[in-house]
């Protein structure tokens, strides 16, 4: 019945990540920046957050979606 | 749990369940759910998500899901074809068509959340994208975790968040979890509406739906697109500093048997007793019980 497309990760940085998407959207909102803008600097700030973290501290629900996560672009 | 609680059973959200685990905070129960047997009623999603570094710290028990609800009568008054709503292009034009009928009323044609990262979700995942995904090639770490929200089909999700403000839908800051729509200030919303709305009866749930639609899912970019819809979710666990720990997986054992989880599912999450909900979106009960109120 349910088709899962994508998740929330519940590694431990994801609530910070949250919180740079939010920052993201909230300035598309104010008009202040264009959505690309504000995504890429989102993500810069999750990515140093991130900072290569290996696979092994995910959990199962990230891992069921390796083919899936592979597959996204950029 | 930080300050050593003696508390023996906490709910978890299954986003925070990374963060717990890697301060300490939560009970390794993948053997007591290896004894327990029930693992196979979970959908595989669910059950994967109280778990971590390939151990089990929390079963998903109750679960929402988002979707557009809406006033029948106002979007007849405004001329509007509920079926609009189903695209991005048509849930515009719905809005400017209720705006334009209603505001004058004091009734806003569509709500939408300041910030909705939940909201934005589903518009990525429909468009295949994804929070986070995996690269290799690290120079010292090899496969890794890096951040995919900012990809394309990211971007063209929160360019139709865009799209609804330049069209004039009003980001309301103040948010009250569907009690807004309920109180009819906005013709529709997207939501998941439990919270604020128990039906208890067949007669009430009947006289529900004649007032409220209700389209499964989040408006998709062009007709006959897959939709997408958010799940939340929240886990039993078991803190670390329980110390009636086999006690504590008892009493989760009794909580989560399918008769127990019904039951607590109709008075918490009654409106996923609406017929709307039983013949389209039953996601509430995570456990594939046979549950006779779904």
């Amino acid at each position: 019945m349910m088709d899962i497309q994508g998740v929330r990760p519940n590694m431990p940085e994801y609530p910070q990540i949250a919180i740079h998407v939010r920052e993201a959207i909230n300035q598309v909102y104010n008009g202040t920046k264009e959505p690309e803008e504000a995504l890429d600097e989102a993500a810069a700030k999750s990515a140093k957050l991130l900072d290569g973290k290996t696979c092994k501290h995910l959990s199962l629900i990230d891992n069921r979606y390796i083919p899936h996560l592979l597959a996204s672009k950029k | 749990m930080a300050n050593k609680t003696a508390i023996d059973i906490v709910t978890v959200d299954y986003i925070w369940l990374g963060e717990f685990v890697e301060k300490g905070l939560l009970t390794d129960i993948t053997n007591y759910t290896e004894h327990w047997g029930r693992s196979s009623d979970w959908y595989q999603a669910n059950w994967d998500g109280g778990a971590y570094n390939d151990k089990l710290y929390g079963i998903w028990t109750v679960a929402d899901a988002r979707g557009i609800w809406y006033w029948k009568d106002l979007l007849k008054e405004a001329g509007v074809d509920p079926n609009l709503l189903k695209t991005w292009d048509g849930f515009i034009e719905a809005a400017n068509k209720l705006n334009a009928a209603l505001r004058d009323k004091g009734i806003e044609g569509v709500h939408l959340t300041a910030a909705p990262i939940d909201m934005w979700y589903p518009y990525l995942w429909m468009l295949e994208g994804s929070v986070v995904e995996m690269r290799s090639g690290h120079p010292t770490k090899g496969t890794y975790w890096f951040p995919g929200y900012n990809s394309t089909e990211g971007v063209r999700a929160l360019q139709f968040i865009k799209d609804q403000v330049d069209a004039g839908i009003k980001p309301q800051k103040e948010h009250f979890w569907g009690k807004e729509f309920l109180d009819r200030k906005f013709a529709v919303m997207i939501e998941a509406l439990q919270n604020h709305v128990h039906l208890n009866t067949t007669e009430q749930k009947n006289q529900f739906e004649q007032k409220v639609g209700f389209i499964p899912g989040f408006p998709v970019p062009n007709e006959g697109n897959q939709s997408a819809t958010i799940m939340g979710g929240w886990l039993l666990s078991i803190p670390a500093t329980s110390r009636n720990k086999d006690l504590a997986w008892e009493l989760i054992s009794l909580i989560l048997q399918p008769k127990n989880t019904c039951s607590f599912s109709s008075e918490i999450w009654s409106i996923a007793n609406t017929n709307t909900y039983r013949r389209r979106l039953s996601l509430f009960i995570t456990a594939k019980s046979n549950c006779p109120l779904l």
